[in-house]
Order: structure tokens, then C-alpha cells, then sequence
């Protein structure tokens, strides 16, 4: 884990929450992300940090490798729906790497680590049946 | 042929390339800028401008530091700068042709910190400065997602917009380990086919082990000044004709979705747009190889555009010589690349070993018929610098 500063910290925080949240410009509508508080499009400053419902696409994933006792992991690059396809890194359950699909639907989860909660992303449609890929 | 003043490349240095050089990054740095100034020919006291790769990715060492240790004296202009090492060479070049120095050293060094090597994590000595590669300063949210790989991801895109294999990316890992045959600095030069590498583990699917450099000890240094001065020095002077970059719209690297190459064609474009020369006329290529998903990015940008390097390496492919021959004449990365040479280069390799082909001088390896120009394209897109060597 990076350390968290004031840009980072309110994602972070509507994380605790359950709330995935990307920045927003109040003055044009633009979302961006990483999050920071100047509108890379119009330049306004008035930035709000917006939850979104967390649906999205697959862009693309890698499978990095985990010791033998590990779950797989799958990391995925996500353009998120509702916050204008911004692209957001997680990973992914309920899913086998082999069912991975380019531009497949899934919608955001929640990954409870060491007392933190992090987004994950699951299938659309998909349950989860037990924490996948995350080691205590 | 150009009448803008140009800079040369006047001397290189190298230390040795290891996996445990047994010595610290200073004296690692300390030796290849040594060995650059002494190939120069230039007494030690002419040097006046010293620019280093000091910045994010693990510091080294600063230029305060070198010009202690080699006891420089009359340094008027100095720099940080942050890999890939063209970088530094083209801000050294900058500063030679402004005349804010005559005769600038630039240098980059690469060590195998705690966190960059496993075997450093037990060792004490190896422990890094307090200093995170964060450049967005994002990466608390990311670390957790566990790959930090963004480079395999594009690899994927890739290969599914544009149908290339892991047999084309196999392809340019065997190149570069065939070159190194021949090249005595490479640390990996074991022979390499391209069964060998679909045979090798994956590290982040569809990256495997041959797809990406390897953390090693070493240093690499070059002297540049200008071109009228290098004419009164010791060794014919290899000319920087172009150097250029360019920066895509997003440059957030974990979250990098420009796979197609845009910075890398945005340039080459800079870099040819003030030459007569064109991609396809220069003899020699070094198209990056730090991550073989980026001489891919490269190979398109120089030569056929968005999405056509799969098919410029199969037409390209020599199964006789194992080797790329593009267009049936260029090769590519004719000392192995950072592939076979480690991470302790970061396209440094390159630029030494584009020198010493175009002097002439490459022994073994030299590539006949009398090599007249190179390009270096140095990077990755939202890290990237380009160049453009000649001899006259």
C-alpha cells in the first residue's frame, strides 16, 4: 500500500464505506481519475468526489503469479460505466481466468483485508460465494 | 545534410553488469563516467557539465555525488533526470548546444535494492532510500488490485486488437538473446529459441519471464559536447542529429490504456520531422526492449504504423540467423538489449552500443557494410525519449 494523501484520501475513505467514488467537475461534468482537485478538461477547481452504481467494462487483465498455496488473481482494468469509462484497476472474483472476456460487464465488490475494505469486481450477475484472492 | 549545430557522443563508460557486483552504486557509477571521460580523451578538468538519472524509480546517485567522486572541478551546469537514460543524454545535448557547458556528463546507474530484488530483500546493505516510485502519487490505490504490471496488460490489449502472439513477442526476446551472443557486457547470453521462451513461467499472464528485463548491478556513462569540438578529439564523432519525445493524453502508468501507441508515434514524428533522414532509411534499430510489448509499440510507431508489428516481425524473421532483418537489411538491438544486458541500462545499452557500431568498433558484433546511422527509441510512452545518431 502506497501512502494515502489528501487527493487519495477521499476514495479511500468512501472505501470504509462501501462507496466507490471518482472525481467529478462540478463546472463541466468531466470524470477523471486519478483523483485531484483541478478539472484536467475545463481546469474549474470545483471537484467533487461522486459514488457511482460501479458497473463496467473490461479492458484488459493480467494474471500476476502467486505462490503455489495462493489463490489466482486477476487484475483488471475496468472503464467504469457511470463515471464517463474512466479506467480503474481491481481485482477480479467469481470468475476463472479462462471465463475472462474483453469488454465483459461487471459490477464493483467489496474486499475486506487487514481491517481496510478495497473494490473488487465480480461478473454482472455473478455471486460471490466466498472472498476470492485475497490473502489475510 | 544538417547545417543545425549538433552535439556528438564523445566517450562511453561501463561498469561491469552483474547480478551481485559486490560493490555499492557509487563506485558502480563512479567507474562507467570514469571510463567515459578516459575514452574521450578529455582531461578530467574539461568536464563542466554533469546530468544523471537520479530521479523517481529508486534514486542512485545525484551529480553532486560524481562530481566528488571523480573530482570534478569546474562543473558550471549539472541536472537530475529520470530513466530511460536518453532522457539524460538529450538533456545533456540541450545543455552543450545552449552553452551552458562544453563537454557534459551524463551517466545512469541501476541497483538491485531490497525492493527490487528478492535476494536484496536479506541483505542490509541493500536496503532502499526512503523513496517511493509514485509519480501520480496513487498508488494507494492500486497496490492492493496485486499486479502492479501495467506493461501485461497492454500486452493483452494488444494482442487482441491487432492478433499478435506470444510466438511475435517470443520472436523479439530470441533476437535480442542471439545479438547477446556476441556482446560481452550482457549478463543473460545463454542461446534462446523461441520454443525456449514459450516454455518459460509466466510472471504476470501473458508476461513471462523473457518478456521483461531483470534487475542487475551496472552502470553506463557517455561525454557529449559539440560537434566542432569532438572533431579536435580522438575518436570519429558519433552525431546526435534529432532527439525527441512525447507524451500521450494520460499518463497515469498503471491505469495506461493508450496501448496503440500514440506518444510513440507523436516521436518519431518530432524525431524525423528535423532530418532529411526516414525511418526506413537507417541502418540500425534499437527500438526499446525494457518490457518486448514495447518494441512492439516501437516497431509500429518507426515503420507501419498502429497495429502492424506483428506482421512486420514475421515478414522480418530470419529461422537461419535467428534474428530480426527488417526489410530484409536492419537489424534490431544488435547488442541484445536490456533483454540480455539487465535493467541496470534502461536504454543506456543502446546508445553505447549504437557508439561503438557506427565508430565501427564493435568487434565480433559489428554489423558490416559500414553502418551510418541508428535510432534509439528510448521508453515507454509516459516515459519516453528518442534519438537520432549519425556519422558524417
Amino acid at each position: 500500500m502506497g501512502e494515502l494523501n489528501h487527493d487519495t484520501l477521499p476514495l479511500w475513505e468512501g472505501w470504509q464505506r462501501r462507496e466507490l467514488r471518482f472525481a467529478h467537475c462540478g463546472a463541466c461534468g468531466t470524470w477523471f481519475h486519478l483523483p485531484r482537485r483541478i478539472c484536467p478538461q475545463c481546469w474549474s477547481e470545483e471537484i467533487s468526489f461522486d459514488e457511482v452504481r460501479g458497473t463496467g467494462r473490461v479492458i484488459s487483465w493480467s494474471l500476476p503469479r502467486q505462490s503455489p498455496d495462493q489463490p489466482v488473481v486477476i487484475t483488471a482494468l475496468v472503464a467504469m460505466d457511470d463515471a464517463g469509462d474512466v479506467p480503474f484497476l481491481a481485482r477480479m472474483v467469481a470468475c476463472e481466468p479462462a471465463e475472462m472476456r474483453f469488454e465483459m460487464p461487471v459490477v464493483v465488490d467489496w474486499r475486506d483485508d487487514g481491517g481496510v475494505t478495497y473494490p473488487q469486481f465480480r461478473p454482472s450477475g455473478a455471486t460471490v460465494a466466498a472472498p476470492a484472492g485475497g490473502a489475510s | 545534410m544538417s547545417v543545425r549545430p549538433r552535439v556528438a557522443i564523445v566517450g562511453i563508460g561501463y561498469s561491469e553488469l552483474s547480478r551481485d557486483s559486490g560493490v555499492g552504486p557509487g563506485t558502480l557509477i563512479a567507474h562507467a563516467a570514469k571510463n567515459a571521460v578516459l575514452d574521450s580523451g578529455l582531461a578530467k578538468d574539461a568536464i563542466d557539465g554533469v546530468v544523471g538519472v537520479y530521479g523517481t524509480d529508486l534514486p542512485t546517485l545525484w551529480p553532486g555525488y560524481v562530481v566528488d567522486a571523480l573530482g570534478l572541478a569546474n562543473v558550471r551546469w549539472w541536472d537530475t533526470s529520470q530513466p530511460p537514460s536518453v532522457i539524460a543524454l538529450s538533456q545533456a545535448a540541450q545543455a552543450v548546444l545552449a552553452g551552458n557547458c562544453d563537454y557534459a556528463l551524463c551517466y545512469h546507474g541501476k541497483y538491485r535494492w531490497a525492493t527490487t530484488s528478492v535476494a536484496g530483500r536479506g541483505d542490509p546493505y541493500r536496503q532502499p532510500p526512503r523513496y517511493e516510485f509514485d509519480p501520480n502519487l496513487g498508488h494507494a490505490l492500486f497496490e492492493h488490485a496485486g499486479s502492479m504490471l501495467w506493461a501485461a496488460r497492454v500486452m493483452r490489449w494488444h494482442m487482441h486488437r491487432y492478433g499478435s502472439t506470444r510466438e511475435d513477442f517470443a520472436r523479439i526476446a530470441v533476437n535480442n538473446r542471439t545479438h547477446a551472443a556476441t556482446n560481452p557486457r550482457a549478463v543473460f547470453r545463454t542461446p534462446l529459441d523461441v520454443e525456449g521462451y514459450l516454455a518459460s513461467p509466466m510472471v504476470d499472464d501473458p508476461m513471462c519471464l523473457l518478456d521483461m528485463d531483470a534487475p542487475v548491478d551496472g552502470a553506463m556513462a557517455v561525454v557529449v559536447t559539440t560537434e566542432e569540438r569532438a572533431r579536435h578529439l580522438g575518436h570519429r564523432p558519433v552525431l546526435i542529429e534529432s532527439f525527441a519525445s512525447g507524451l500521450p493524453n494520460h499518463n497515469d502508468g498503471l491505469l495506461w490504456v493508450e496501448a496503440d501507441g500514440e506518444a510513440a508515434r507523436r516521436t518519431v514524428q518530432h524525431l524525423f520531422a528535423r532530418t532529411d533522414h526516414t525511418p526506413r532509411d537507417v541502418d540500425l534499430s534499437y527500438p526499446y526492449d525494457g518490457f518486448s510489448i514495447l518494441t512492439m509499440l516501437w516497431l509500429e510507431a518507426l515503420y507501419t504504423g498502429e497495429g502492424g508489428g506483428a506482421d512486420l516481425i514475421r515478414s522480418s524473421w530470419s529461422d537461419d540467423l535467428q534474428q530480426l532483418r527488417l526489410f530484409g537489411r536492419v537489424p534490431v538491438c544488435t547488442h541484445g538489449g536490456n533483454l540480455s544486458e539487465g535493467r541496470a541500462t534502461q536504454g543506456f545499452g543502446h546508445v553505447l552500443e549504437a557508439t561503438q557500431q557506427l565508430r565501427g568498433t564493435a568487434g565480433e558484433r559489428q554489423v558490416p557494410g559500414d553502418p551510418r546511422t541508428a535510432v534509439i527509441t528510448n521508453g515507454a510512452a509516459f516515459s519516453n525519449r528518442s534519438v537520432l545518431l549519425t556519422m558524417d
